[in-house]
């Protein structure tokens, strides 16, 4: 590149005299001090660009204090009394500390979560994010639907095949989270709370 | 692979003539050969190239609005790995850039580079200059710090001067009042506008030199060389210099300053602009008319500036052109040194043996220019602490932490309210010292009063008990009560009685005097002194104490303790210091409680404090429930333990919503 071999070029006569190993160090030397210098401006930019797959951040001091007493990785959805057995499933919020980059707002709703008690000891809590494309399922007593590209799912969260025989685009079962069992005896239902990536076979945990 | 290699190469040049481009740029002729003065342009291109892509990065993080600017560069500073790194050179090549930028313009003149056929490329030189100037202006607001906002404030006013010009300002502020339109245009125009305009007139500008080639210095004598590799190879290196200047000065600051935030209700009393601006910021303070100072003479330097290829023309011209280049750098020079030495007059203060009423002034300015950039470092430390312990909510730190916290509200309504008389100076480094009225240089007749830091505190009671102490001008020495008229002192019945009865005493009186101050400081609650007071308390100091209060010293002739003695003569020792004590003591010293207005012929019973919230109704009073709030919590807190002081903050609260009903007790 550097000797442009294609091109007729019409040298100084003068520059000739320059012996040959001094201009190769000459450019050599260019190419890498350009290159550093070239560089600089994105390797300055690089460690911040790439922050956002650093772990996530902890609360602030005084809201650790203030945390709900809870097993810890659980949140509490609602008491077991809120679930009549049998009942169609119902929907609720799960309040955590949000953390937005720089703001951090204490006990907001961070996500929805459908809960039913088809027998008396057992409360089924599912994320209502489709495992299909992230849209947010509803419930219709009968099934769970996603509006956006029409997954369905039975109310134990397994994926549904609907009457006219249209496929599924779910590559999974509805996405459950696990019932904190101790607190379930003292009746209240705490779940550990995630979301997972949607469009894949197998369930992953966002962290 | 090589001849593949070759191919696609070829077939890559023969839809684009990428050779013949690489070709031209690499062997432009450099008639002379390559020279080191010639470096400075390729330098600022270097500069600019970096401040674009550092900049597109900080765009990632940045976000323009008032409860979110500070916030979100205050995250890129202090919490996102290599933030201050990214933002530090952001910051310095800026300054680079304003640096190159007259020695490009000194070489371009020296080199006569500027004369017949290159005068247009002259002018769109001087144009990239302004639009350089205008980036560096528009990039001080965005952080919103108190710094950026008032000086970029003082900036925009002036541009109200010219005729239509309000119209103007009202365009450029995005309205009447600066806030998140003014954050949105200045971003704009910051990252849009100004760059997309550089980078316009600067292809211009160097498609300009391309046609004109350079313009050599002792071609005659060398031999030409083409600008690859030699010139090339000097640039770079210039710009490696350039580089790892600007990384020293990063890595030495840590990034970039970063003020406290932005608040409107606050003047900052050290708003200068960047440093750079220094010398237009001192000619303005040259000129009494600002029309004249902001206005007329920089146009004029500038018009000069884009005559100078006109004036080359004439005989001597070139010569008259270089001389007036030098004198305006060396002038500009000179003004940035004295508004930066100005600022340090307080230094000479030691030096100056007779100080003429100009340099009184001056020391007088610098220690509020240095007062102010105190405090404001002292705001900045107790927001990170705010940060740290509560984080950053929605509404952003001004409305979210900073309006509500009294270690940063306490200090500027004592500046405002309570400093034309009190002082606020502590005996060690922090915090911050508040000076009181100034007697050193300028006459304010003999107008004081007491020091209160520490305030109620036993350190502050045993410098009130004693003869000298009382005198002194941390107390009663400036006051009312210390005053002597016909041999007595005016209403200085305290006053008296220290300096008649608490001298030579006798080391059992002393033991006395000490149980006694242990248990009138003890009245005050204070959080730091808890420990000492509940020790105190248990072995019998404080009950030791109240006796000689009550009958040793006979405080209760004049002042009520809990059950003992009136009202009407002096201040109540009851709960003296407490958060209710000094609240209401603030919001009316004249009541019964205090400094009760007997005589309204002598109404130095109470010297001159005023009632500051006297009116049940709040809207007539001069501070609010919540600046007394943040004054009383300020005055008696530990300056640290924000854990404690939380508990505190809820009483306060109570306090703020109904003051009248709130029982009169101090949390732990």
């Amino acid at each position: 590149m550097a000797d442009a071999p294609d091109v007729q070029v019409s040298a100084p006569a003068e520059s000739s005299v320059e012996p040959p190993r001094r201009r190769f160090a000459v450019e050599i030397g260019s190419l890498i001090v350009g290159g550093i210098v070239g560089l600089f401006p994105i390797l300055a930019s690089l460690f911040p660009f790439l922050d956002p797959l650093r772990r996530s951040r902890k609360s602030p001091e005084f809201y650790q204090d203030q945390s709900r007493s809870g097993p810890q990785g659980y949140l509490r959805v609602c008491g077991l009394d809120a679930l009549t057995v049998g009942a169609p499933p119902q929907r609720f919020s799960v309040i955590s500390n949000q953390i937005d980059a720089w703001n951090f707002s204490p006990q907001q709703p961070i996500g929805a979560v459908y809960a039913d008690r088809p027998q008396a000891d057992v409360v089924r809590v599912f994320n209502v994010t489709c495992p299909h494309a992230g849209c947010s399922v509803s419930c219709d007593g009968q099934a769970y639907v996603c509006p956006c590209h029409n997954s369905s799912f039975e109310l134990d969260g397994s994926k549904r095949t609907s009457e006219s025989g249209r496929e599924n685009p779910s590559p999974r079962p509805l996405d459950r989270l696990a019932v904190n069992e101790s607190r379930l005896a003292t009746g209240d239902v705490w779940v550990e709370f995630k979301n997972f990536y949607p469009g894949r076979q197998e369930k992953t945990a966002k962290s | 692979m090589k001849d593949s290699f070759r191919k696609l190469a070829d077939w890559f040049d023969d839809r684009t003539g990428a050779r013949q481009l690489m070709h031209d740029s690499l062997y432009e002729d450099v008639p002379g050969g390559s020279r080191w003065i010639y470096v400075s342009g390729s330098m600022l291109v270097f500069a600019f190239v970096t401040q674009a892509i550092t900049g597109l990065f900080l765009w990632m993080f940045y976000s323009a609005g008032s409860q979110n600017a500070w916030e979100s560069v205050y995250w890129i500073q202090n919490r996102m790995q290599g933030g201050w790194f990214l933002r530090g050179v952001h910051h310095y090549m800026a300054q680079a850039m304003v640096v190159l930028l007259p020695l490009h313009l000194l070489q371009v003149v020296i080199c006569k580079a500027y004369v017949k056929p290159r005068e247009i490329n002259f002018w769109l030189g001087l144009v990239l200059m302004q639009i350089t100037l205008a980036l560096g202006l528009t990039g001080y607001l965005l952080p919103w710090d108190q710094k950026g906002y008032w000086a970029t404030k003082v900036a925009t006013e002036l541009m109200s001067l010219p005729p239509g010009g309000n119209y103007i300002q009202k365009l450029v502020v995005g309205g009447s009042e600066y806030g998140h339109y003014t954050l949105t245009r200045f971003f704009a125009m910051h990252a849009g506008v100004l760059p997309a305009l550089l980078i316009g007139v600067l292809v211009l500008h160097v498609a300009m030199f391309r046609k004109h080639g350079i313009t050599a210095v002792g071609a005659d004598r060398r031999p030409a060389e083409y600008f690859w590799p030699g010139q090339v190879f000097k640039d770079a290196a210039a710009c490696l210099v350039l580089m790892g200047i600007v990384v020293a000065i990063v890595i030495q600051h840590h990034g970039a300053d970063l003020g406290p935030p932005a608040e409107p209700t606050e003047a900052y009393g050290a708003a200068r602009p960047e440093w750079y601006y220094l010398f237009l910021f001192q000619l303005l303070k040259k000129f009494h008319n600002e029309f004249v100072g902001a206005i007329v003479v920089p146009g004029a330097v500038m018009g000069f500036l884009f005559a100078l290829p006109l004036v080359a023309k004439i005989k001597y011209g070139h010569v008259l052109n270089v001389c007036v280049i030098l004198i305006l750098i060396g002038t500009a020079g000179y003004l940035t040194f004295e508004a930066i030495d100005h600022d340090n007059y307080r230094d000479k203060q030691d030096l100056l043996t007779s100080p003429s009423a100009t340099d009184l002034e001056r020391i007088d300015a610098s220690q509020k220019f240095h007062l102010a950039k105190d405090l404001a470092n002292q705001e900045y430390r107790r927001v990170e602490q705010l940060i740290d312990f509560y984080g950053i909510p929605k509404q952003g730190a001004t409305l979210g932490l900073v309006r509500d916290d009294p270690e940063i509200q306490g200090p500027r309504l004592f500046l405002r309210n309570c400093a034309s008389c009190h002082s606020y100076q502590p005996d060690t480094p922090t915090p911050v010292a508040l000076p009181g009225p100034s007697t050193e240089h300028l006459e304010h007749g003999d107008l004081g009063a007491p020091n209160l830091y520490g305030f109620a505190s036993r350190a502050w009671l045993t410098g009130l008990l004693n003869p000298e102490g009382i005198l002194d001008d941390d107390y009663f020495g400036r006051t009312a009560h210390a005053q002597q008229t016909e041999g007595s002192f005016k209403s200085g019945g305290m006053v008296e009685y220290v300096c008649d009865t608490l001298t030579d005493l006798s080391p059992q009186q002393q033991a006395q005097l000490k149980d006694l101050i242990a248990t009138l400081s003890a009245e005050a609650n204070l959080p730091q002194q808890a420990e000492d007071d509940s020790t105190s308390r248990s072995n019998g100091q404080l009950k030791r104490g109240q006796d000689a209060l009550v009958n040793e010293f006979s405080c209760i002739d004049c002042h009520k303790f809990h059950d003992e003695g009136d009202l009407g003569s002096a201040p109540d020792l009851t709960g003296y210091g407490s958060a209710d004590w000094l609240r209401k003591f603030i919001s009316d010293p004249n009541h019964e409680r205090f400094y009760p207005a007997t005589d309204p012929a002598d109404p130095a019973v109470n010297d001159r404090m005023p009632a500051f919230a006297r009116f049940a109704d709040a809207s007539k009073n001069q501070l609010s429930n919540h600046e007394i709030e943040m004054l009383v919590l300020w005055l008696r807190s530990d300056k640290q333990d924000l854990k404690h002081w939380e508990q505190r903050r809820s009483a306060a609260a109570a306090y703020e919503s109904d003051p009248v009903s709130q029982p009169a007790v101090d949390p732990p």
